[in-house]
């Protein structure tokens, strides 16, 4: 009788095991190869009802990915098994030769086949920025950290301007065209962004623009509202302001897209964002220009009208905070090395009583260049490298998603990169070279992090 | 039972195992000879979607944000190290030019014992003078606590405020439920009660700063406070508990003359990582109307901030004194006497859980960051209240321990949470903006 049980018990086990062999061989005939031709587009591009406008900020992003996703992600069981085997989760949104297709989020470059040095130049530009003659000033700028306005040129196109702070003339601007060029050369949807120069006799205040007050109550813009802003910002030495003009994008903003799910009210978005390739490899691009504040916020869904049909685009925006530069100041120490508020490493800081410190936090980097900010290729390690705010997206990267990223960034020759600095227009040539160096620096660090050899 | 339950674990891991691999693809290396097999998301496998009918995936908190942001809209304009000072109350929401009003609203407490509660504060400065400016403050907590003011500031030098600053203030606070162990080091913590202040106030004080390290002031408070009956229904009233022994119990009315000197070197008033802060302040408190509590007070407060090797370690070091002189006849009314215990010095005691003729206390903090905007602190404290000098003792002295986090931004720490651990009990607490 009791060996009867013991055999029964024992039967029971087998079985169980068998079962899951089971599911895994079924798992891994449903993976199984199936040769196919690549497909190049994954249309996303089907006419969709207009979704809602939502809001992003800061606040959401800072507290979403300091405390809910770091905290998520450690209770994450499945997560962590698939870790230990090395057996990541892999992307999605990948044809058979490991590449991504064009859609609406991630069109294929300078990867696929080398722009020229004049495209790299021209970058998402239809036009050279705003056109000669007076400008209207349309309304303040109530949006991010660097003082601007919105204006109108005489083409009737509107822009939005941002100014360099004063200690730092040049940096924000020239990082955020330097930016703009790569990350269009590399794929992504992206403003069109222009260093632009006006004297302040060529702005007049449109009868309509408003601007908020002390209150944030919309009030009238009056010339002293103006000459406030322009009292804040660096000037030229002839007397004349250097701004970034970023032209309105065309369609309708719906806000930002989360690096997480899909978005609700776009049937186009099936794809979970955690699972695309084009956003867990922005790690990488994110890694080589130092994109530390890449977040919900600096994102924007666009409803746009195109060919008879109506859908979202995604874009990338806001890159003051690339390079050197943190918008209204040279980098901190810790970007690119920590999170704001990184609790994996406030936990070896506690129990260590914060007698182990890293060098990047002894030894700083200096700020070199006030035109650049705090930035170099020392000590950058692509596989480190962390954002301002955990990114489920950025968490998921994989080998491959590195890989696929990596040879994107090591597509682009120096030719190509001194050309996208060359549109930042520094006027220290050193610091444009010392750029551009560093810059090359790190496509190299990259490429041997993840490439190793192959390429 | 334990056997079903096993078999469940077992069963449970082997198919979280499984689907770790399931979810998994390798990925091979790519050559233009061998193509790993067809990843690409075919979207006609996927179930035909609607605006707004199907569900978001691994996105569950995502209605939080979208809900707070509508809320937090009109904070869009500044990061989060001013957005949080905003928040917290601790500067404008903008900067704003000599001429434009500002308002503050701050969620925070108006004394150890009040509670939460919200303060808004309105600066107008005034339209014809930038060295003339008005404020009007008023907070309110969960325990209806409550503090009003109005401020007339000016600077007679015509430099903004630069260096010197005359405030004419009026004030009327009130106190529901402050609490109450008896006089002297011995008080003993089963007396625990409850009694309720009010004070009202004007004051006019002149303060300068001739330099950067220095400050200095002076003034005159003509000041009313009485004592009721505690608004804590969990305790007994101090009246009842000490009947008819507590100096001050029907109320004072006093005229103090103030002398105040402040020495600071470092980031002692700022971000306290180094430098030292030595602060005297001298008080006549002239009794009125005819009751015997005139006496003369003492207060000082002297703080190191000692970086280790680098500013992300520092010791930071504090002594307080605080003595009361009453005249020849008079006494110091019991809610006026010094005091231990609270979130501030002999932490892990109640709050006033000493109260005496004189104080005498130290702290010693170590802190390190554990990121850019979090940190970690241990501490120890130690002090006692006297009478006499018969009872400063060391056997008398009083020490309580522990530990915390801060989180800060890059120019304050905004919000304490830390235990600490005395002979009595051990206390958890938290508290809006920085130590010592």
């Amino acid at each position: 009788m009791q060996d009867n049980r013991h055999f029964r018990r024992r039967l029971q086990y087998v079985l169980l095991v068998l079962i899951c062999i089971a599911c895994f061989d079924v798992a891994g005939q449903q993976a199984s190869p199936k040769p196919q031709e690549p497909l190049w587009i994954d249309f996303d591009l089907e006419n969709i009802p207009e979704p809602k406008a939502r809001a992003a900020g800061y606040i959401y992003d800072f507290a979403y990915g300091t405390f809910f996703l770091q905290i998520r992600e450690a209770f994450d069981v499945p997560r962590h098994a698939r870790q230990i085997t090395h057996h990541p989760k892999e992307a999605l949104n990948v044809n058979s030769v490991d590449e991504v297709p064009n859609s609406s989020w991630f069109v294929n470059r300078n990867g696929r086949s080398r722009m020229t040095v004049e495209e790299i130049r021209w970058g998402p530009n239809q036009t050279s920025g705003p056109a000669p003659g007076k400008l209207k000033v349309i309304r303040g700028k109530n949006e991010g950290i660097s003082p601007g306005f919105w204006i109108k040129d005489s083409r009737g196109d509107i822009y939005i301007l941002k100014f360099d702070p004063k200690n730092y003339p040049e940096m924000a601007s020239a990082a955020e065209v330097i930016s703009t060029k790569l990350l269009f050369a590399i794929g992504y949807n992206v403003p069109q962004n222009t260093i632009f120069r006006f004297r302040s006799e060529d702005l007049e205040i449109d009868a309509k623009a408003t601007v908020r007050d002390q209150l944030n109550r919309k009030k009238k813009m009056e010339r002293t509202d103006l000459d406030g802003i322009l009292d804040k910002v660096a000037r030229q030495s002839d007397g004349s302001f250097r701004a970034l003009a970023s032209k309105l994008l065309s369609g309708k903003p719906k806000g930002g897209f989360h690096f997480e799910g899909v978005r609700k009210d776009d049937p186009n978005d099936i794809i979970p964002h955690e699972d695309r390739r084009d956003l867990r490899g922005l790690r990488v691009f994110a890694s080589w220009i130092d994109h530390n504040d890449l977040r919900v916020g600096n994102t924007l869904d666009m409803y746009v009208a195109e060919n008879g049909r109506k859908f979202l685009r995604h874009y990338l925006l806001d890159f003051g905070s690339t390079l050197g530069s943190e918008t209204d100041q040279a980098n901190e120490s810790f970007v690119g090395h920590e999170h704001q508020m990184d609790l994996g490493e406030a936990r070896k800081q506690l129990v260590t009583f914060g007698i182990k410190q890293p060098s990047w936090r002894s030894h700083p980097e200096p700020v070199r260049y006030s035109s650049i900010g705090r930035w170099s290729a020392n000590g950058f390690d692509p596989r480190t490298w962390k954002q301002n705010f955990p990114l489920t997206a950025f968490d998921n990267l994989t080998d491959s998603d590195a890989r696929w990223a990596a040879r994107i960034v090591n597509s682009f020759s120096d030719e190509q990169i001194a050309a996208a600095v060359f549109c930042g227009e520094l006027s220290d040539p050193e610091a444009a070279k010392y750029l551009t160096r560093e810059l090359t620096l790190r496509r190299n660090a990259i490429r041997d992090a993840f490439l190793g050899s192959q390429e | 039972m334990y056997r079903i339950i096993s078999r469940l674990l077992l069963a449970f891991t082997l198919v979280a195992s499984s689907a770790a691999f399931c979810d998994s693809n390798e990925s091979p290396e790519i050559t233009q000879d061998k193509l790993p097999h067809q990843r690409i998301v075919d979207r006609s496998q996927f179930p035909p979607r609607t605006g707004g009918m199907s569900g978001t995936l691994r996105a569950p908190f995502r209605w939080l944000g979208e809900k707070s942001e509508a809320g937090m809209a009109s904070f869009e304009e500044h990061r989060i190290r001013e957005r949080i000072s905003v928040i917290l109350g601790e500067s404008s929401l903008s900067g704003g030019g000599a001429y434009s009003p500002r308002y503050k609203l701050a969620f925070g407490k108006t004394s150890e014992q009040s509670g939460f509660g919200i303060k808004g504060n309105l600066i107008s400065p005034s339209t014809l003078n930038p060295n003339v400016k008005m404020q009007t403050t008023a907070a309110i907590t969960t325990k209806n606590y409550l503090s009003t003011g109005v401020a007339f500031l000016a600077d007679p030098t015509g430099q903004q405020f630069r260096r010197v600053e005359l405030s004419i203030t009026g004030r009327y606070r009130t106190f529901p439920e402050e609490d109450f162990f008896g006089i002297g080091p011995f008080s003993d913590r089963r007396n625990r009660s409850s009694f309720a202040l009010q004070d009202r106030g004007v004051a006019a004080i002149l303060a300068f700063s001739p330099s950067s390290h220095w400050s200095a002031g002076g003034g005159i408070d003509a000041s009313s406070q009485s004592v009721g009956n505690g608004h804590n229904d969990d305790l007994p009233n101090t009246l009842q508990i000490f009947p008819g022994t507590l100096p001050g119990v029907g109320g004072v009315q006093y005229l103090t003359l103030l002398a105040f000197m402040q020495f600071a070197r470092g980031d002692a008033l700022t971000t306290a990582r180094s430098g030292a802060l030595a602060k005297a302040d001298l008080r006549w408190n002239r009794s009125l109307g005819g009751g015997p509590f005139s006496y003369m007070q003492y207060d000082i407060d002297v703080r190191g901030y000692i970086p280790l090797a680098t500013k992300r370690r520092i010791l930071a070091l504090r002594l307080l004194a605080n003595f009361n002189a009453p005249e020849q006849g008079n006494v110091v009314p019991f809610f006026r006497l010094a005091e231990l215990g609270g979130g501030e010095i002999l932490r892990g005691y109640n709050v006033r859980r000493f109260s005496g003729q004189n104080a005498i206390a130290g702290s010693v903090e170590y802190r390190w960051d554990l990121a850019e905007y979090l940190g970690a602190f241990v501490f120890g404290d130690a002090g006692q209240v006297y009478d006499s000098w018969e009872q400063l003792q060391f056997g008398n002295l009083r020490g309580t321990c522990g530990g915390g986090i801060e989180f800060k931004s890059k120019k304050q720490t905004f919000l304490r949470i830390f235990a600490g651990r005395s002979g009595e009990a051990t206390r958890l607490m938290v508290r809006l903006g920085r130590g010592f």
